[in-house]
């Protein structure tokens, strides 16, 4: 078995690296666009200014106001054609001069423009971040603080006489501290953030635990599991994600599904991945409803008073993004649906 | 009778655990915070004390810490809302027996108090439907005898001495196969599933499976007479 600590992280992570890659690519293509454009401007001046042969007239008109200067050149006169040719010479390889300080200068400023480029793109994210992580950890702190009260409500409730547990007002309570109970655990885990110990997982096994854990479950309904699976699949992941998110399709095949019915689970490896697939006989999900399944809080609007806290299929969803899996929903309503779950192997 | 120390500060909790324990024939002694929990541990020696880790002012830790550095080693079982490993790692290092997380079924903390004090002195393990004796391999379901094999037995041993408790997989294989867990694979679930069988456990009601964690056995209390 390997063991390897694998950091997580959530979708609101890879939501801040990848707003903060694309900031720092559009300051770049600014950056790079700059410069070939001011590039092309010094190349259209030194090829139209800087490559034109000196004329001594040019010259003769800077010396207008510099009466000794003007002697000179008469003075000198006899070599004019020399000095033009050498003034040519110079303007010549000043310009290439200009190109190659031009090109190292580029270099720097693209240099530079990324440092700033990536330096900003974190100043400018942080506060984003800081907004993120303090809502996340107040749905943490709030959910564990919740957790007091309802534990004392429990255990009231448990606590309370036989006769009294029977009265309609003191059931009613139960079943709703419960529902809460369930809706702050769901709460908890979908925001969680922490660091896993993530392993090399028997999910066949595995598989066959979660059918066995359920089984009492369909059994109160008289509905038959199906259990079949590959031999010892294995996937590097945590067992408690896996169990979580299995169970949370195979737990809503039970609840949806009317009484003396077959509810089948299939593992298998299909082209580089593993698919599971939950195939039950049940209510179905509407067609309007199905592009909001795994929605925070959303039910079908079918669900009538079956209970459920709207969270699981938003658990199963995260839970894919972590490892990078997806899901299909086929479902006709009062005929069945099926849930395929799909995961790199 | 067993003498336990209580500290929670939420009121309406405390006076229901205190009633549930009381109910399951226990001295309770229930204070409101960990100062008060120091004084009650000066005054009184318990069997058991049952602590909330969130406490106002001295935290449930410090409690923790003062009863050991005192001397006394009965077990202590913590209450608290929060399952943070670095929780976990922090009490056990204080001396922490057992850990309970918030909220929970009352019938979930009696389990853990019978395990935890481990009062009894006859060895056969009586549950309302089984009894299990280890010395003779004899075990009684509704007081007819089953034939289960030795390791079986084993097996059985651990999961009803924790009953409504979870056993591990590792403490069960290291239990029922003692030195020769590292040689082999153990077969555990067929063992489990051949437990069922005998049991007449269909639908894994007796022996819940708590996937890639372990097992818990689950029958009614037997009848303290």
């Amino acid at each position: 078995m390997t063991h390897k600590q694998g950091l997580r992280k959530n979708n609101m992570d890879k939501l801040i690296s990848r707003t903060r890659n694309r900031f720092v690519v559009t300051i770049l293509s600014i950056v790079v666009s700059s410069i070939v454009l001011s590039w092309a401007m010094l190349q259209i001046y030194s090829s139209s200014e800087l490559a034109k042969p000196a004329h001594i007239s040019e010259v003769h008109q800077s010396t207008e106001n510099n009466e000794a200067f003007a002697v000179y050149l008469k003075e000198q006169n006899a070599y004019e054609a020399h000095f033009v040719t050498l003034a040519s010479e110079i303007k010549q390889q000043e310009a290439e001069r200009i190109t190659r300080a031009l090109a190292f200068t580029s270099a720097v400023v693209i240099l530079v423009g990324t440092i700033a480029a990536i330096f900003a793109g974190r100043r400018l994210i942080q506060p984003v971040k800081h907004a993120y992580e303090s809502q996340e950890r107040f749905i943490q702190d709030a959910a564990h603080e919740l957790r007091n009260p309802l534990a004392a409500m429990a255990a009231a409730l448990q606590q309370a006489p036989a006769d009294v547990r029977k009265t309609p007002l003191v059931k009613t309570f139960a079943r709703q501290t419960k529902r809460l109970i369930h809706i702050n655990e769901d709460l908890l885990f979908l925001e969680r953030r922490s660091t896993k110990m993530i392993e090399k997982i028997n999910i066949s096994e595995l598989l066959e635990d979660v059918t066995e854990e359920l089984q009492p479950l369909a059994y109160k309904k008289s509905i038959k599991l199906v259990l079949k699976t590959e031999p010892a699949i294995e996937k590097t992941m945590s067992a408690v994600d896996y169990v979580r998110m299995i169970k949370n399709i195979i737990d809503n095949a039970i609840k949806y599904s009317p009484e003396n019915t077959e509810v089948t689970i299939t593992q298998r490896y299909r082209k580089h991945m593993i698919e599971i697939i939950v195939k039950d006989h049940g209510i179905g999900i509407p067609k309007s409803d199905l592009a909001s399944i795994g929605e925070r809080f959303f039910r079908a609007s079918n669900t009538g008073i079956i209970d459920g806290t709207g969270l699981g299929l938003a658990i199963v969803q995260k839970i894919l993004n972590v490892y990078g899996g997806n899901k299909t929903i086929e479902s006709t309503p009062t005929k069945g649906t099926i849930v395929t779950l799909r995961l790199p192997a | 009778m067993r003498k336990v120390l209580l500290v929670e500060d939420n009121q309406d909790m405390r006076e229901s655990l205190r009633l549930f324990l009381v109910e399951d024939g226990a001295k309770v002694i229930a204070v409101a915070s960990a100062e008060d929990g120091i004084d009650a541990v000066d005054e009184n020696l318990f069997d058991i004390a049952i602590i909330d880790i969130n406490l106002p002012g001295k935290s449930g830790f410090q409690l923790i810490e003062y009863i050991r550095e005192e001397g006394y080693s009965y077990p202590l079982i913590a209450m608290t809302a929060r399952d943070g490993i670095v929780d976990k790692i922090k009490g056990f290092d204080l001396g922490l027996t057992d850990y309970i997380v918030k909220p929970f079924d009352l019938l979930e903390l009696r389990a853990r108090i019978q395990v935890h004090s481990k009062q009894s002195t006859s060895s056969t393990i009586k549950t309302k439907r089984f009894e299990l004796t280890p010395e003779s391999f004899e075990f009684l379901a509704n007081n007819k005898k089953v034939d289960f094999t030795t390791l079986e037995l084993r097996m059985l041993e651990i999961l009803m001495r924790n009953n409504h408790v979870l056993v591990s997989l590792d403490d069960l294989i290291e239990f029922a196969w003692g030195d020769q867990a590292d040689i082999v694979n153990p077969p555990v679930r067929i063992h489990i599933a051949n437990i069922r069988k005998k049991l007449g456990d269909t639908n894994f009601q007796i022996i819940r499976t708590i996937p890639g964690v372990g097992y818990i056995f689950n029958d009614p209390q037997a009848r303290t007479s």
